[in-house]
């Protein structure tokens, strides 16, 4: 009997140890910091120097600014960070990663991308990296775009800004009651937000001021990709129904072959979306986002389609002189072709680690260093329009932001998030052949040299054609 | 004798060393990379295909546009940089000297500016919002828009183009002028000869070579103009200033097709070859002539 009671005690004995030593260890696992944590992880970095290459947008500036100085104090890895224009971005990567000659460390994959990096093997897979490189609290899947980074179960990239391109309009203007009472006399309702592309249009001509210089519509309509993004991929199609480029599975475009990329609907839309820049300002055939973004700060756009991105920069004080007079709301839609599905775009940003880098690991502690909780929330409180992780989209923080300046920013990107109105590109690995097709022939219609239907007619055979070339057999 | 013969060759053995790796293997690599499919941005396979890409060219719209804008830009541009180089070296010949260094210094600027600069310079002046050109037309009833028309975007880099170079075709015919003995001059005018005669039938004829050389290199850069262009218009609108260098970087560094965009370099390569030396015999035979 004395045995028994003796091993008993033994055993509760011993389990009580256990339980006690296991709680500092558990404790340790969710308390430790980022900082103490890559303090300590990061020993055997100390010392060498990881590249970046990213395109120049604001949470880009403020990683290299702020977060990269602080990430070089803490573990003593050197962050050089190379912010320049978009294809300048593209050029530079896609070079080094072609010819592997292990120049970055870091590069900036938008999602769009994706596809043609993973087709080529650009990248390397985040969930190689051994456990003891990642930091207990880090918490990856909170990060709600990372989904779009994920191609055949290997996660490519990891989301540091993740934007939307909503509605935007002068919440002054839409407020003023003079304005009001005289849109209501003119054309008949409340002026709000407007529902349908008829709606948009009419606010569009009540707002084309050009003495008073001001105009009733905006639109990113140069020769360059941005065209046929804002036409094709992002906005203007979509609300017509058109989703995924109009382009099918089997890579095909026009209606011909199973495509709808010269559908009734494209050229419906691709015709109002010509017939709209009427209201623009006068350069606006010059305009890519960034000349979108200052029309916007220069004040002189009543409502439009806007990055978040450029956003970021309109609701500056120090950059825009209609900061604070700006509201969001989901863009508008054709009611005679939208049956549902997304009506705008979700413009992601991430960081992907080339499969040539010589610094893989010290790498991967960057991007954590940059992505997690405590400094997502500091670049979201910071920039005011970029959200990666749900835990803060769905927070008290995103309304404080809202209030602060003024917007629906938040609540429209939490509605789209929930409910998919707000979509990344198709998985297409020869994008920029597609855009780089497109944006050429769409800007044939846009300086009247074809019409809508023409256009879209060679648009959807060219990348038929293209296709074919390639491989792809229907 | 043996040494004598291969003298001049050892001679040549320092810059053949500096041509091959700069010049001559890009050149042969480019003629190899030609033959084949290599897209970047797609995941089929590199494919040797001959000379496929060559074919390709001729039915090309998108080149055979590139080669015509790029054709009409050129002769454009020799034609009024030619005149105006000519009738500013004729200005600054006769111009006491401290105003005319000063003149030529001035003339300078606009060489010294990287091309980059001048095709931002250029956008900012003729912004369609915001522009100090288009603003002032717009008072002259005129509408001045390089985003909207085809014309107005062609007159913007062809202007451009003058401003950047007319100096260096001034400088050129200015030193053929120097070089022109005054006694020549002195006997036409004794001669009776007006300045229109003197112009036609000593001037002109001495200065031949200086009008040669200058032609013929402006003609060169302005087929393969890019920079300024692409800060300008981007070859826009639509792809009416879209020129062969413009549609080469696109398809190499925005389409990434390595295989197609070298054929295409290639090509441009010995168009302008051609173009220049089909110009140098007529301007040759002109200058003969007289």
């Amino acid at each position: 009997m004395m045995r028994y009671r003796s091993r008993i005690l033994i055993a509760l004995l011993t389990s009580t140890l256990i339980l006690f030593s296991s709680v500092p260890l558990v404790s340790f696992a969710s308390e430790v910091t980022i900082r103490d944590w890559l303090a300590e992880v990061s020993k055997p970095y100390r010392g060498i120097t990881i590249r970046w290459i990213t395109e120049s947008t604001p949470p880009s500036l403020f990683i290299r600014d702020v977060l990269a100085p602080e990430f070089e104090k803490i573990t003593g890895i050197k962050v050089e960070v190379e912010a320049t224009s978009w294809d300048e971005m593209y050029r530079k990567s896609i070079a080094d990663m072609e010819a592997k000659t292990g120049i970055y460390d870091l590069v900036y994959v938008e999602q769009d991308i994706i596809a043609f990096y993973a087709k080529k093997g650009y990248l390397t897979d985040i969930r190689t990296f051994p456990k003891k490189l990642w930091y207990p609290g880090y918490d990856m899947w909170d990060i709600f775009s990372l989904k779009y980074y994920v191609v055949d179960d290997k996660i490519l990239a990891v989301p540091f800004e993740t934007f939307i391109k909503a509605y935007a309009y002068r919440k002054d203007l839409f407020n003023d009651p003079k304005e009001r009472a005289a849109f209501k006399a003119k054309y008949g309702w409340e002026l709000r937000p407007p529902k349908t592309w008829e709606e948009y249009k009419q606010i569009a001509e009540f707002f084309y001021r050009p003495k008073e210089n001001l105009y009733g519509h905006v639109a990113q309509a140069a020769t360059h990709p941005c065209l046929f993004y804002e036409v094709v991929a992002e906005t203007i199609l979509p609300t017509f129904g058109v989703h995924y480029w109009g382009i099918t599975l089997k890579r095909r475009a026009s209606v011909e072959e199973g495509g709808s990329l010269n559908s009734p609907a494209a050229v419906a839309a691709l015709t109002m979306y010509i017939d709209l820049l009427k209201y623009a300002p006068p350069g606006v055939k010059t305009y890519t986002w960034d000349e979108v973004g200052a029309a916007w700060c220069a004040g002189i756009i009543a409502q439009g389609l806007v990055y978040g991105d450029q956003l970021a920069k309109v609701i500056n004080p120090k950059l825009s002189k209609v900061a604070g007079k700006i509201d969001i709301a989901l863009p508008p839609v054709e009611p005679k072709y939208y049956k549902g599905g997304y009506v705008g775009y979700m413009d992601m940003g991430g960081f992907g680690i080339p499969a040539s880098s010589k610094h893989k690991e010290a790498a991967w502690l960057f991007i954590q260093w940059v992505t997690c909780k405590e400094n997502a929330a500091r670049m979201m409180k910071e920039l005011g329009t970029s959200c990666i992780r749900r835990s803060l989209l769905f927070s008290p923080l995103a309304d404080e932001i809202d209030k602060k300046y003024g917007f629906h920013y938040f609540e429209v990107m939490r509605k789209g998030v929930e409910f998919g109105l707000f979509e990344g590109a198709p998985p297409i690995p020869e994008h920029m052949i597609i855009v780089d097709m497109g944006y050429k022939i769409l800007a044939k219609a846009i300086a009247g040299k074809m019409t809508p239907k023409e256009c879209l007619d060679e648009l959807a055979h060219a990348i038929d054609a293209k296709f074919k070339e390639l491989g792809y057999t229907s | 004798m043996l040494k004598l013969k291969f003298k001049p060759w050892m001679l040549l053995i320092p810059l053949l060393l500096l041509l091959g790796p700069t010049s001559l293997i890009p050149f042969v690599y480019a003629i190899y990379m030609s033959l084949y499919r290599y897209v970047v941005t797609s995941p089929a396979p590199v494919v040797f295909i001959g000379l496929g890409n060559y074919v390709k060219l001729f039915y090309d719209d998108m080149f055979i546009n590139a080669l015509w804008r790029g054709l009409i830009f050129a002769i454009s541009c020799i034609t009024l940089e030619v005149a105006l180089g000519f009738g500013l070296a004729l200005l600054l010949w006769d111009i006491p000297s401290k105003l005319g260094s000063f003149l030529r210094v001035m003339l300078c600027i606009p060489l010294a500016a990287p091309p980059i600069v001048i095709g931002t310079m250029w956008k900012l002046m003729l912004n369609p919002d915001v522009g100090p050109v288009p603003y002032f037309l717009r008072h002259l009833n005129i509408d001045f828009n390089i985003g909207e028309s085809e014309l107005d975007a062609f007159l913007a880099t062809l202007f451009m183009d003058a401003w950047h170079w007319t100096p260096l075709v001034t400088f050129i015919l200015l030193a053929g002028l120097l070089a022109i003995p005054k006694g020549l001059l002195e006997v036409a005018e004794v001669s009776g000869a007006t300045f229109m005669q003197k112009l036609r039938h000593v001037i002109v004829p001495l200065i031949s070579q200086q009008f040669l050389i200058a032609s013929l290199i402006r003609f060169m850069d302005a087929l393969r103009i890019f920079d300024e262009v692409w800060m300008l218009t981007c070859g826009g609108p639509g792809i009416s200033t879209q020129y062969l260098c413009i549609y080469i970087y696109r398809l190499v560094l925005t389409q990434w097709d390595l295989g197609y965009g070298s054929a295409l370099s290639i090509v441009t390569l010995y168009i302008i070859i051609g173009f220049s030396m089909l110009l140098f015999n007529l301007l040759l035979k002109g200058g003969g002539e007289e």
